[in-house]
């Protein structure tokens, strides 16, 4: 019984963790490979080359649209961290009229599909002058109601009499908030980081429905085009995409703990 | 302080809600003026087989999803939680985990190179075993399920992350009780395990419901909503006519009323779970 139950735990685990990383393994490999050899089965290439990345680098400007996902990802995590600590702060520790009635007016607005948003939001877009604009593609991805809640949360775990003392001795609210609670929040500042930038990377409805031209292109675009354009080759496709790939799987292993905290808060909001 | 915050919310979620409602009462494409039609277009609606039809295109998408989601994700959350070595538990964990620090779009490329009809890797395997080459993205039958497949392996490390740091907040001390009482595995999952996890299992079950509803980017790149329409699913269908035919109006009408839809099968779910918040 015990050897039965052994047997199939090691042969669920490889089960499961082949069929997880296979397709990854294959996207890495079949980059290295020459373009003849992509129908290669071996997993392991036969013939080492960089070829397919030298030529996704000279022919398609996919440095551009790495800029361009850079820029848009940074951006809009430095905002919403902004926004959201602020917001968070003002709800967990200052008294303003209306606080509760806008605290769950905030958390109402979790509520809403992006499906339902994306048509309006172009046309405000395009009113801003805004459309196939980086900004464009950032603005409209900031407000956040789940990461105030987190904020909030975070900031409440800090002590009221920390907040008092300092009131006390005459420090601005802003000081208040710069000074002692920010140094007391760098874990969740990490967490919710990394957490934005990686949903941002990879964010593809909003960004074409606001990009019109190829400058603009995020790299998301840039392979959704080449899968949609006949005859690319697939080395050139899986090339580029591992390029895609690179910056949140380096997050991932460098940010790990931070990256799986995030995921578990979630949970916990439950 | 909270101000910037409440304008973003207001500027970028809320107006745009009220008027997608304000745009679905409008028959309006970019040519012409928009005129008012009060209702029309949810008359139309209700006779348009192809929303119908999207509608039940995302339900069968949806049910299978979300089965294959919740109890793969937590049979790997028990599998990796029962692993005793440190190391190979953390090993376990990153592996199943990874998929999901990878783009819908990137999972969505490498998943059609293995689905590809004629040298693909799958296909080269199930003519190696004999069951022989199928079409995948090719067939009206076969498209939706591959679409699920990519959804399935990227979400699934994800809520294995949640269910596992639910699994180790069951104290240990109830497993030996009830092993001193005979249960076996399986008595022990269905009458500790079970019921103890059950908050995060609702919250799983729903968040998976309502993304769900919302699947788009790998459907965009995997079959582009084909073959011969078999994976348009809603939201498909509304960035169809919204982007590609200019039919703001009638679009945000089927929009409005998917979320409605959402909100009505998430109330539901609550209710039905017995949760009040």
């Amino acid at each position: 019984m015990k050897i039965l139950t052994r047997c199939i735990k090691i042969i669920g685990g490889l089960v499961f963790c082949s069929v997880s990383l296979f397709p990854i393994i294959l996207l890495f490999s079949g980059s290295l490979k020459p373009a003849e050899d992509i129908y290669d089965y071996r997993i392991i290439p036969q013939r080492v080359t960089l070829s397919s990345f030298v030529e996704v680098i000279n022919t398609l400007d996919i440095f551009r649209s790495i800029f361009n996902s850079f820029f848009v990802a940074i951006m809009v995590t430095v905002l919403a961290l902004l926004l959201h600590s602020m917001a968070g702060f003002s709800f967990a520790r200052l008294q303003f009229p209306f606080k509760k009635g806008l605290f769950l007016w905030v958390l109402s607005t979790m509520m809403v599909p992006f499906s339902v948003i994306m048509i309006p939001l172009f046309f405000i877009i395009k009113q801003m002058g805004l459309v196939d604009s980086l900004w464009g593609i950032i603005l409209p991805m900031v407000p956040h109601a789940y990461g105030v809640f987190l904020f909030r949360q975070n900031f409440r775990g800090i002590p009221q009499s920390l907040f008092e003392a300092a009131r006390i001795d005459g420090c601005s609210i802003f000081r208040i908030f710069y000074n002692v609670f920010l140094p007391l929040s760098v874990p969740i500042f990490i967490t919710l980081g990394v957490s934005f930038f990686v949903t941002n990377w990879n964010n593809y409805l909003w960004p074409t429905i606001v990009t019109q031209t190829s400058e603009k292109y995020v790299v998301q675009i840039t392979i959704a085009t080449l899968n949609g354009a006949l005859r690319t080759p697939w080395n050139l496709i899986l090339a580029a995409s591992v390029i895609a790939v690179i910056p949140t799987m380096i997050l991932f292993i460098f940010l790990q703990r931070y990256y799986l905290q995030g995921i578990k808060m979630a949970g916990i909001k439950s | 302080m909270v101000l910037p915050e409440i304008i973003g919310l207001l500027v970028f979620l809320f107006i745009p809600i009220l008027y997608a409602v304000y745009i679905s009462a409008f028959d309006w494409d970019v040519l012409s003026e928009k005129t008012f039609v009060g209702f029309q277009n949810y008359q139309n609606m209700l006779k348009d087989e192809m929303f119908f039809r999207s509608i039940w295109i995302t339900l069968r998408y949806s049910i299978i999803y979300v089965v294959l989601v919740f109890v793969l994700s937590l049979i790997m959350a028990v599998f990796v939680q029962s692993l005793r070595n440190k190391y190979l538990q953390q090993t376990a964990r990153i592996a199943i985990y990874l998929p999901n620090t990878i783009s819908t779009i990137v999972a969505a490329t490498v998943w059609i190179f293995l689905f590809e009809a004629r040298n693909g890797y799958l296909n080269r395997w199930l003519t190696a075993v004999g069951i022989g080459r199928q079409d995948f993205l090719g067939s009206t039958s076969q498209a939706l399920i591959c679409v699920v497949v990519v959804g399935v392996w990227l979400v699934v490390g994800y809520d294995m992350i949640i269910f596992l740091s639910a699994l180790k907040d069951v104290p240990e001390s109830y497993y030996e009780a009830a092993r001193l009482d005979g249960a076996n595995c399986i008595q022990q999952f269905f009458k500790i395990t079970f019921p103890l996890i059950k908050d995060t299992s609702v919250f799983i079950a729903i968040t998976t419901i309502i993304g769900s509803f919302q699947v788009f980017d790998q459907i965009r790149v995997m079959t582009n909503g084909g073959p011969g329409g078999s994976t348009t699913v809603t939201v498909f269908y509304i960035y169809q006519l919204a982007f590609e035919k200019y039919q703001f109006g009638y679009a945000s009408t089927i929009a409005v009323t998917l979320s409605i839809l959402i909100m009505f099968v998430t109330l539901f779910q609550l209710k039905l779970y017995k949760i009040d918040d």
